[in-house]
């Protein structure tokens, strides 16, 4: 038993608030939790990333903090509506939740208690059947999170915007629980930022979100991620998608110790398409670890699979891309792209393409790299003029913002560019407008 | 302007140029022809200062200083441009990022102030027309998704952006429908004046009809063989290289 298993198993309390199915739920979980424990480093998911570490901290349930001591950069304005979560707990001073119309937030704890969305037909419901530890513990202990629906045909124009902020004092682990409802033919933008303050310690943010996609919805979801240099961000993003519906999730990992997050998305009736963009810039010992499934569960559907790394010291990256396409899913079209530069030599990368394809008339694509920038793009550059750190520098940043290229949110775009320029590029970034940097696509 | 004097190189232990020499002065257009694996790329590249060809011998004087002291950015700088014979693609880096980049990076190495964003765009604008490249691939990723013409085009607006004092064109012909070919034969002579120099490396004496040189030389087995004036070319159109192959065996 590790410090942090009994850690969780000490959480049980009876969440008396909780209805039945919930309490039902949370049940079998923690029987779950309990008897199976967390993922060693015997499990094949698990054994590139070393949680030794993490499973020896001694944390202590989250607490409700003084946010008057936030940094103000943690919280940019924003137009649409906002929930502010502090150590996995909601705060209403800085959430914003005035009423759009087609738009329904709610913190977790109310949403279970108030029903409207008959959340027990979601809730859990996304996951695989077969799940690990840390989501069984999301599962059994998450007690905040948020819950969104969006009304059937309503169009919301602007982002939703999530923000999970770290500022806590000793270490301190929590979990949360979010659910997207995406209603027949609705459309949203939903940004989820993962953010510390600077005074926040060593932590375990264990955050899993649900995605359920109806007929013909469209929803474009961005999970940013840029923490603590101590923290332990454990997630997920499990989606579901109805007929004809449209699903792009973007995932941005630029900080914490360990991150490991699991995205499976379910195509679950025909004409279904998802979207799967990732990033991660890591330098020192940061790791990250994207564990992806696409399934590819009926005909006619569409996946395109897009993930990058840029790791320089000894960083490391672990990707692994499955993708499943049923016996009857044909006229699938599944692409997966993972390429991985390394800046340093003791960098590591670990690709792990894996295809199970039952159907046979499918087209499925997939490549995977690690490597070196490309010595003929540093003499082009070069040859113009352009000097070695600088052409180095240019190519490192054109790399990670191809993927930033492929986002739908141009703001987000603009400001993604400009702190990639500002990493990279540093002093050299302001010598040109990242406006103009930015390269449109063909 | 340049002055090479027995020039060889080598890459990989393996010896391409075998003691080339090359007298170009200020204003002359050159034209570099030869048969495949004669050491025309490799000599564009070891002008460049590319790092995988090893110079083994020989001098190159430019414009009185030894080129060999400076590495690629400075050779740029120096006034040195290279158009590649396959010009590399950059997704994630707009074309004019690039050539801002590029431009600020030559101006501060000559101690010249850098240019405003706003003074930049009115030289890119006026230079893009010359090659009659649309603003829509300036803004594109470096090279990503043109079409050969397209590339080709771009490193002659690459040029006239950078005005170089020698300009290398390896091999900008390959690859041309006759169109793009009128493109960048008329924006490469538009930008001939007497200051500024020209290599025309080519394959083909097509090139040779929209850029009239002032000498043509032939690049046979790492040496020039054969100078003459435009009419060499012709021949050589006609009558191939094997002839002059045949010579230097004899000879």
């Amino acid at each position: 038993m590790t410090a942090l298993h009994n850690f969780l198993i000490a959480q049980k309390q009876a969440n008396e608030a909780a209805p039945e199915w919930l309490s039902s739920l949370q049940q079998v979980a923690f029987s779950q939790l309990k008897n199976r424990g967390l993922p060693s480093a015997q499990d094949e998911e698990w054994r590139l990333t070393r949680l030794a570490e993490l499973y020896k901290q001694e944390f202590r349930p989250a607490i409700a903090t003084n946010t008057l001591s936030l940094q103000e950069t943690l919280l940019t304005p924003s137009a649409g509506s906002r929930i502010v979560l502090v150590n996995g707990v909601l705060d209403t001073g800085l959430s914003d939740s005035s009423f759009v119309a087609g738009l329904s937030i709610e913190p977790l704890e109310q949403a279970v208690i108030s029903d409207k969305l008959n959340l027990e037909t979601f809730f859990n419901a996304s996951p695989p059947l077969e799940q690990h530890g840390f989501l069984s513990a999301n599962t059994a202990f998450s007690k905040s999170g948020y819950v969104i629906r969006i009304s059937a045909d309503s169009v919301i124009d602007n982002p939703i915007e999530i923000i999970f902020i770290a500022n806590n004092t000793g270490p301190a682990a929590w979990h949360c629980r979010n659910i997207i409802v995406a209603d027949q033919f609705s459309k949203a933008t939903i940004i989820e930022r993962h953010v510390a303050n600077d005074t926040a310690e060593t932590y375990l943010s264990n955050c899993v979100t649900e995605l359920h996609l109806a007929d013909g919805s469209h929803l474009d979801f961005y999970k940013y991620q840029d923490e603590s240099l101590d923290a332990y961000h454990i997630g997920g993003v499990y989606s579901k998608q109805s007929r004809d519906s449209y699903l792009a999730t973007n995932n941005i990992a630029l900080g914490s110790k360990i991150a490991r997050t699991d995205l499976y998305a379910t195509l679950s009736a025909e004409g279904a398409h998802c979207e799967m963009n990732g990033l991660s810039v890591l330098a020192g010992d940061q790791h990250v670890d994207n564990c992806t499934e696409v399934i590819h569960a009926k005909p006619y559907c569409t996946s395109d699979e897009y993930y990058k790394s840029v790791l320089d010291d000894q960083a490391r990256s672990v990707f692994r891309g499955r993708i499943i396409v049923a016996k009857d899913a044909q006229k699938t079209d599944a692409n997966q792209q993972n390429k991985n530069l390394l800046l340093s030599s003791r960098a590591e990368a670990d690709t792990k393409p894996q295809l199970e394809i039952y159907a046979d008339d499918v087209k499925c694509a997939h490549g995977a790299t690690v490597g070196q920038l490309e010595e003929k793009s540093v003499f082009y550059l070069r040859s113009r003029g352009i000097s070695e750190t600088m052409a180095r520098a240019l190519l490192t940043f054109a790399f990670a913002n191809d993927v930033i290229r492929r986002f739908h949110l141009p703001d987000l775009q603009k400001q993604l560019s400009a702190q990639l320029a500002d990493r990279i590029l540093g002093e050299a970034a302001s010598a040109i407008e990242t406006d103009s940097l930015f390269g449109e696509t063909s | 302007m340049l002055s090479i004097k027995n020039l060889k190189a080598e890459i990989g232990g393996k010896e391409i140029l075998k003691g080339l020499s090359l007298e170009v002065a200020a204003g002359e257009v050159h034209a570099i022809m030869g048969p495949n694996g004669s050491g025309k790329s490799t000599f564009a590249n070891v002008l460049a200062g590319h790092d995988g060809y090893e110079m083994t011998g020989g001098s190159i004087d430019y414009l009185g200083k030894d080129l060999t002291q400076f590495n690629v950015e400075e050779r740029a700088a120096e006034g040195l441009f290279l158009a590649f014979q396959y010009p590399v693609e950059i997704p994630g880096v707009s074309n004019i990022a690039m050539l801002k980049t590029a431009v600020n990076s030559i101006r501060k190495y000559r101690n010249e102030d850098e240019l405003t964003a706003g003074e930049f765009l009115k030289v890119i604008n006026k230079k893009a027309a010359l090659v009659e490249m649309k603003q829509e691939l300036l803004k594109r990723s470096i090279n990503e998704g043109f079409s050969g013409g397209e590339k080709k085009r771009n490193e002659i607006l690459q040029m006239a952006v950078l005005e170089p004092t020698l300009s290398v064109l390896d091999e900008t012909d390959s690859g041309l429908d006759i169109d793009a070919l009128k493109i960048v034969a008329h924006g490469v002579n538009t930008l001939r004046s007497p200051d500024r120099s020209m290599i025309v490396i080519t394959h083909y004496q097509r090139l040779l009809d929209y850029i009239q040189p002032d000498y043509v030389h032939v690049l046979a087995d790492g040496q020039i063989v054969k100078t003459g004036n435009k009419n060499l070319a012709l021949k050589l159109e006609e009558r191939g290289y094997g002839w002059l192959e045949k010579q230097v065996v004899n000879g």
